[in-house]
Parts: structure tokens; sequence; C-alpha cells
């Protein structure tokens, strides 16, 4: 069978059918809703009463910060990581060991392990009993329910996502290039900052699109980390569903939050792209 | 062999025809609460139902508001013929007309039940039958604390400063518990300010979303008391943890779970059926004893470890519970979240 764009279009049919019916058409009904007033009649009313209001500014800058530490936390943690086992983990099967051990956080449940965190972060949780009993606390520090324990906890869950991403495209880097440097005089840390990282670049857009994406959206583990002390988009839209029944604000923040998201992560795509034609 | 098959399975069906002829081919779906609540409605309701009926009854494990949002949804053409639903959001799903009107002619057993727990719209028809009430008191540790408090201003003491959890609206408690400190410090629903201020001063450790959270904060320490119910309270002693729950002095905010029919069901009479044997004296008795909810029934049997757990306390009724007036308290949903959102989360 010749791949022609025909086969081709005949085989995204599928992809394109899940899409829509299960994101595209249940959007466009989230984003009816928003431009409706809870008597019925359309208005804009919504978007004016939220995008007037600093404190749903206030809830998605929040949002956007503690999205964007858990990326830089992923990142500076699952980067080396991948290097590590891409470069130095020679066998096959500690290599697969390894991805197997990076994968299996991701089969339990986000709830299960946000309790986890509470026991360990807490006032006699492991982190705060080990710095009282070396002396170099007095009173046990207030880490766990805030930005804090949100962000370690979502870098936790989504840091798999980042390695593996990254995993991907260090292994495909053309290993002659950098032997090439090194040739040329280059020591190993030049050699990394001129050729490796750069051409593992792609990798870190794509991982990080996704753990920004996933943090942005997460709400399991702010509403359990936070402790109610931190508003963050997810919950704020929950509770207009859970606790004030205002589906038409609900939709609203939806709208308000994929839009400024997805204006973020066009810019960052665009200024990645100039950034490489700059290079090549 | 087939042919005895054949005659094994005719047989089966018609003693199942005999036994209801009406409603063995009928089928509920019975919207519940989840985990070891969903389950206990099922050993105690459910499942009996069943059996004794011959109808087919599905569990779909839920929660109120989302029950309540599914309704709104299928108005009129339900995929639920049973919800339960907690009090507060009951009200919610009446004014909206998402429940039907039960018929007390095909419900007998509600002549059990005691005035609090049959609810009537304006018109006086009946919306909502009580399956048990429960209370949001304190509960704490027994082993962290010398002294059990006493009264609600007991959390704001300094041996508890830092290790208390108080449910967020989120909760179905949060709500509750906010008009009830604003009520006990002299304000109003329309004029919150009292309370705002009150709550400024305590410091707690958290504001929990969802129950699990506040169990999960008591049983690692991190709590020391928390605003919690009487029912989930007690079934963390139960494991045998030094958890205990009182009742302050100045009273519970309290509220229910309330059977409703929904309206447009396709299967009316089975749905009054079941209904009048949710609300019978063998399965109220079975609620309370594996719940500790109060039971709505008027004479109701249980032993002494759930009487002494029950949600008015060890001797009491429901005339002590502190039953919010919901309809005030649904027409300020936004506007008391909103406050507590801006004023007391992050302060």
């Amino acid at each position: 069978m010749r791949f022609t764009s025909a086969n081709a279009a005949f085989l995204m049919l599928g992809p394109i059918a899940f899409f829509v019916l299960f994101f595209l058409a249940p959007f466009g009904l989230l984003i009816a809703e928003s431009f409706m007033r809870p008597q019925g009649g359309v208005t804009l009313s919504n978007y004016i009463s939220v995008l007037s209001d600093g404190y749903y500014w206030n809830a998605l800058i929040n949002t956007l910060l503690i999205s964007l530490w858990v990326t830089v936390v992923s990142f500076l943690l699952g980067y080396p990581l991948a290097y590590f086992i891409v470069f130095h983990v020679r066998r096959p099967w500690g290599r697969r060991l390894i991805y197997v051990l990076l994968m299996t956080p991701l089969f339990t449940s986000n709830i299960v392990r946000a309790f986890g965190w509470i026991v360990i972060l807490g006032r006699r949780g492991i982190v705060n009993s080990s710095l009282l009993a070396l002396g170099l606390i007095n009173t046990p520090l207030d880490i766990l329910y805030g930005k804090l324990s949100i962000i370690i906890g979502l870098a936790y869950i989504l840091l798999p996502i980042m390695a593996l991403s990254i995993c991907s495209v260090l292994q495909t880097v053309d290993r002659s290039l950098i032997e090439a440097a090194r040739d040329l005089g280059a020591r190993p840390s030049r050699a990394f900052i001129a050729v490796t990282f750069p051409l593992s670049l792609p990798g870190v857009v794509a991982g990080s699109i996704i753990v920004f994406a996933l943090s942005v959206s997460a709400y399991v583990i702010p509403s359990i980390l936070s402790g109610g002390r931190e508003m963050v988009m997810p919950i704020l839209i929950f509770q207009q569903y859970a606790a004030t029944f205002r589906p038409d604000i609900g939709a609203t923040l939806s709208v308000v939050l994929l839009a400024v998201t997805l204006l973020l992560i066009g810019s960052y795509l665009i200024l990645f792209e100039r950034r490489l034609r700059a290079v090549g | 062999m087939t042919r005895n098959l054949v005659w094994a399975l005719l047989g089966a069906g018609a003693c199942l025809a005999t036994a209801n002829p009406a409603l063995a081919q009928q089928r509920l779906t019975v919207a519940t609460y989840g985990g070891n609540w969903g389950e206990a409605q099922k050993a105690c309701i459910l499942e009996p139902f069943a059996k004794a009926s011959g109808v087919q009854v599905v569990q779909e494990m839920s929660v109120s508001t989302v029950t309540y949002n599914k309704l709104k949804q299928q108005k009129g053409n339900p995929s639920i013929d049973i919800a339960w639903i907690d009090g507060g959001i009951s009200e919610l799903a009446s004014a909206d007309g998402v429940v039907a009107a039960i018929d007390p002619a095909k419900v007998p057993n509600i002549a059990g039940l005691i005035d609090e727990a049959v609810y009537k719209t304006k018109d006086g028809k009946i919306y909502a039958l009580s399956t048990g009430f429960y209370a949001l008191g304190i509960a704490y540790n027994t082993k962290e604390l010398k002294e059990a408090p006493q009264s609600w201003w007991d959390i704001w003491k300094p041996e508890y400063s830092g290790k208390v959890t108080l449910p967020s609206p989120v909760n179905a408690a949060g709500l509750p518990f906010f008009a009830h400190i604003i009520t006990l410090t002299g304000g109003s629903l329309d004029n919150p300010t009292s309370g705002v201020e009150k709550l400024k001063t305590i410091k707690v450790s958290s504001y929990y979303d969802a129950s699990g959270v506040a169990q999960a904060a008591l049983q690692s320490g991190e709590a020391v008391a928390a605003a919690y119910y009487n029912t989930a309270a007690w079934a963390i002693a139960d494991k045998g943890l030094p958890i205990a729950f009182i009742v302050p002095k100045e009273g519970a905010p309290s509220a229910d779970i309330r059977v409703h029919i929904a309206d447009g069901t396709k299967n009316a009479d089975a749905a009054l059926q079941f209904v009048n044997y949710a609300v019978g004296d063998e399965a109220m008795n079975c609620l309370a004893e594996k719940l500790y909810v109060g039971p709505p029934t008027k004479h109701y049997k249980i032993s002494d470890q759930a009487k002494s757990r029950m949600p008015w306390g060890a001797s009491g009724n429901v005339k002590n519970l502190a039953i919010p007036n919901w309809d005030a308290l649904n027409a300020k949903r936004a506007a008391l979240t909103e406050v507590w959102n801006r004023q007391i989360a992050g302060k």
C-alpha cells in the first residue's frame, strides 16, 4: 500500500472524530454557556465581571506562576536524569529498568501520592522531624499547605513526563557530532553547551509545554496540598459547579484560562522557532 | 441437558414473576454516595430491596452536587430514577423541578417517619424524605488534647493554634459552618462581617475540600481538631485511632441525606416501592448502625455504641440539631463563597 495523502487523511479520521466528539463539541457547549445568563439570553456580562475583577486575575497569575515553577523544577531534575539514562546507562536492560521505575509512579493515583506528601511535609513529617533532630530548626517549618507544597507535589508527578520527552530526543542526537566537538578541543562542558544541549532543545520544549499545560489544569494536587490557602484556577472553576452553582461563571473562567494558556504556549513556540532559525 | 437448562431458566423466571409480576422486568438506577457510605446504602437498602422485589437495581456512586447537576442536565429524561442528595442541595433540586412529588398513599412507611424527615414544597407536595441526619461538630484527638473541647470557641484557643482544619466552601459543610459562625457572632447572612472577623483570628492548619483530606490530617496528627461530621469522626475512631467527637454547646450545624425520585422517571411504580423500602424501619436501623446517621424514624432500635455516636449526642433527638435555613443560605451561596475566598482563605 502506498502511503498517499488520501490514505493519510483516512487514517486521521479516527483521531479527528475523537477530538471533535470529546473535546471540540463539549468545549463548544462550554463557550456557549459562558455567554449565557442564568435566566437565559445572551450576554457579555460574565466576561466583564470576570475580567474586571482583580481577584480573578490574581488567581490566574498565581496559577501560571505555580505552573512555571513546576516546569522549571521538573526541567532541572528531569534533564540530568534523562542525560544520565541516555549517556551513562550502557546496558539496554538497565535502561529498561530505569524507564519502568520512572513510569511506576504514573500507575498510582494522584490522590494517594498527594496524601503521601502530607505525611512527608507535615508538621511531624519526615522533613521536619529530621531537621528538628539535626538541630537545624527549633519549630517545624510551614512547608505543607502552600505554594511550595503544590509545586513539590506537581513537579514530582510530572517529572517522568519531562524526563521521558527529553530522553526521546537525546537518544537521537548524533554522537559523532559530540565526538567531533571533543576532537576539535572542546572540553566536555563546552561540548555539552555548544552541541548536545541545543540539539536536545526540541525535547525540552515539548516536555515543558506538556508539564506546563498539565500544571495549569491540575485540580487534585492543589486541592489537597494547598490546604485551602492558595487559590488556583481549577479550584475556582470547580467551586462554581460545586459550591455556588454558577456554571456560567465556571465556563467563563475555563475559557479565559484556556485562552491565556494557549496564548502563552503559542508565544513560547514562536520565540523558540525564531531562536532556532537564528542559530541555524 | 439443554432442555433441562431451559426448564430451569423458565422455572426461575416464573418464580420471579410470581414474586412480583408487575416489577419483575423493571430496572432502577439509583444514585447513591460513594465509598463506605455507598457500601452501607447498598447493604442496607439496595440489595435487600432488589431481593425482595425482583427489581434490577443498578447503583451509581456519586456525590450530591454531581447528582444534582446531572439531574439538571437531563431534566425531563433522567438516566437516574432514584437520587440521594444532601439537605441544602435537595432544596435546589426541588426548586429546579428535577425531583418528582412522592405520593404518601403509595409510600406507607412515611407514617413511621418524624415530621422533620418529610420535606414538602409550598403547595404541600412531598419532594424528599430523610434517610438520616448528621451533624458538624468538633472532632478532636483525645491523646493530644488534655481537655475535650466544649464550645466552638475552644478551637480558637492557643493549644489549637495551627492545628485545626475547617471545611472550605467546596465541601458541603463549608457554607453551613460559615453561616453558623456568622450567626453565633451576631451577624447575618446579609451582613457576615462579624463572622469574617472572627474567622480571621483563628490560626488553621488547613481548609479542607474533601472529607477524606480532613481524615488524613487528623490521622497524621497534622490537625488535632476539626470542624467535622459525627459520622466521619466516629468512623476514624472505629479504626482504633484516638479521635472523638463532641456536639459544641452552641449547637452543631446539621444536614441530612435525603432520597428523591427523579422527575420524569419511566419506572415510577418501582421507584415508589424503592423509596418505601428505603425509609422503612429495617433499612433505617441498618444505616444508622453502620454510618451513625441519626435515624429519621419515630421508633428506632440501634446498639448502645451507635446511640452514643448520634449527631445529637448520646442523649438527644432531632430537635437538638441546628438545621440551617437552607433557602436563605442557598440564596447567598455565591456571595458567601466570594467573601470566604477573598477575606478568609488567603489570609
